[in-house]
């Protein structure tokens, strides 16, 4: 475990390093907002708890909390989810 | 176009229930199980809906996940014809139907005859029918190139047909036989005479030598154009080559004046309906006719019969070998009634003109025409009287015709 930690901060650094993106080197997760009613995101490691007002979604090292309004997962795959709603705010923690 | 494809392949709304129900969704989506519309109900709680095929999947990533899934509703075309998966009398109507599609299909519902002018269609069908090409007969059971050929051999004016099987229609073309063009007997020698009096306005000579000149007055069985041709010899050498004999063409036209006349009685007997009427209903299916009266005859010492034929269309318009027939049977009886003069004119008159165009023929022409009436013993008398621009010549042959050969001009006096 802590190997795969090591060897996924290398990527990233590696990915900084030489300017590249690092959700396609390091596997990072990628969140792309649409307005303030749709929320894309990639490379995702799961549903960590599920809310109409709150959804928490790993990111592997980070969590990401989108808070809103009548949130709904749209649709989801093993890599891609789709959140749709009002929403109010993400936090990366 | 995506919620149709959904709902062409059928979806299952399920609720899974557990401690931690987002392990349930992160193993569906990690396990390829697509799922929409996901609904967080209350804590613990969540429904998804996935693809019917994914259900069972999805219920036993559920049970990995320590959920409760239950199905709570389905939806979509699967699901729908599912329905009627019990229901026999239904699925036999199906079978039955598909069945009745394949098997009629491959009967004749329609015979169609196509190029055909001088032959009429009901000729060709009424042949085609006895060579057992008719609606409701088996299809494959039909040999179309030998069936042509017999149709060639029984229709003389007939060149070339081919039946084509298109389905349940016979399509049957046809090609008629040209005529061949007259020809004209050479050897045949003649005259050409006037066959009706009148006053030469144009000679055009083919063939012998022309009797007749323009502005002359011919009457009927005048030679126009002869046929014995007088050789002179070289000028004044003095001999005379004698006469030959040949035939005699061309054409001679005329101004001639023509009279006809028409008569009609002033009374007629007319019909008059009493207001007895029957009618007759029959249906017709395939050419087989069913009658629905019965041996119910007609009591009626005069009557008229009057026919009403619906017969079944498809929606492009094409004939169903399917009608119904209304035989109406209307008495009536028979009254003497006063004609009108006026029409009965008019009708004399038209009937007049028509036999002239007649007798003029193609190549005649009225010039003028001048009707005159008359009411004698109880008839109307109407004489027409037009003169006319015609072809008068006709040919004529010799009596005891001879071998064409120069024959002396002594032994030629009497002929022609």
């Amino acid at each position: 475990m802590e190997k795969r930690q090591k060897r996924e901060g290398l990527l990233e650094r590696t990915a900084q390093v030489l300017d590249l993106p690092g959700d396609v080197v390091a596997g990072l997760p990628r969140v792309e907002l649409t307005g303030s009613r749709e929320l894309r995101m990639e490379n995702h490691k799961g549903i960590l708890s599920y809310g109409t007002e709150e959804i928490h979604v790993s990111g592997g090292k980070l969590i990401l909390k989108i808070r809103g309004k009548g949130l709904e997962l749209k649709a989801m795959n093993a890599s891609e989810l789709l959140i749709t709603g009002e929403i109010e705010g993400v936090d990366l923690t | 176009m995506q919620k149709v494809i959904n709902f062409l392949r059928g979806s299952v709304r399920l609720e899974a229930e557990g401690a931690f129900p987002e392990r349930f969704l992160n193993l569906c989506a990690q396990n390829g199980v697509a799922f929409w519309a996901v609904e967080w109900l209350e804590t613990g709680r969540v429904a998804i809906t996935v693809p019917r095929r994914d259900a069972r999947r999805a219920q036993a990533l559920g049970e990995r996940a320590s959920c409760q899934v239950q199905r709570q509703r389905t939806g979509g075309v699967p699901f729908f014809l599912a329905r009627f998966r019990k229901r026999y009398a239904l699925l036999t109507g199906l079978v039955f139907s598909l069945a009745a599609v394949c098997v009629l299909s491959q009967f004749v519902l329609n015979v169609e005859v196509s190029g055909n002018e001088a032959v009429t269609t009901a000729e060709i069908l009424t042949e085609l029918r006895r060579l057992g090409v008719r609606p409701g007969v088996y299809g494959p059971g039909i040999d179309p190139a030998a069936t042509a050929q017999k149709l060639l051999l029984q229709l003389d004016d007939l060149s070339w047909c081919a039946i084509n099987l298109k389905g349940t229609v016979a399509e049957v073309l046809v090609r008629e036989r040209i005529e061949p063009p007259e020809v004209v007997d050479e050897t045949e020698l003649g005259d050409v005479v006037a066959t009706v009096p009148g006053i030469v306005t144009q000679v055009e000579v083919l063939g012998g030598e022309p009797a007749v000149e323009e502005g002359d007055t011919v009457v009927e069985g005048q030679v126009l154009i002869t046929g014995n041709i007088h050789m002179e010899g070289a000028e004044y050498s003095g001999i005379d080559l004698g006469w030959r004999q040949v035939r005699a063409q061309g054409r001679v036209y005329a101004r001639t004046w023509r009279t006809l006349e028409a008569e009609i009685p002033l009374t007629a007997q007319v019909k008059v309906y009493t207001g007895e009427e029957k009618s007759f209903w029959s249906l017709s299916l395939l050419g087989w006719r069913v009658n629905f009266y019965g041996n119910s005859g007609i009591s009626y010492e005069r009557y008229d019969k009057i026919n009403d034929v619906w017969t079944a269309h498809l929606p492009g318009g094409q004939e169903m070998p399917l009608s119904l027939t209304r035989e109406t049977v209307r008495a009536y009886e028979t009254a003497t009634a006063q004609m009108d003069a006026a029409a009965a004119e008019k009708l004399l008159r038209a009937q007049l003109e028509e036999d002239l165009l007649a007798a003029l023929g193609e190549t005649g022409e009225v010039v003028s025409m001048d009707f005159a009436a008359q009411e004698l013993d109880g008839m109307l008398i109407v004489r027409l009287q037009a003169e006319c621009r015609e072809e008068i010549g006709r040919f004529v042959p010799y009596e005891g015709q001879q071998e064409n050969e120069t024959q002396p001009a002594e032994e030629q006096g009497s002929s022609g």
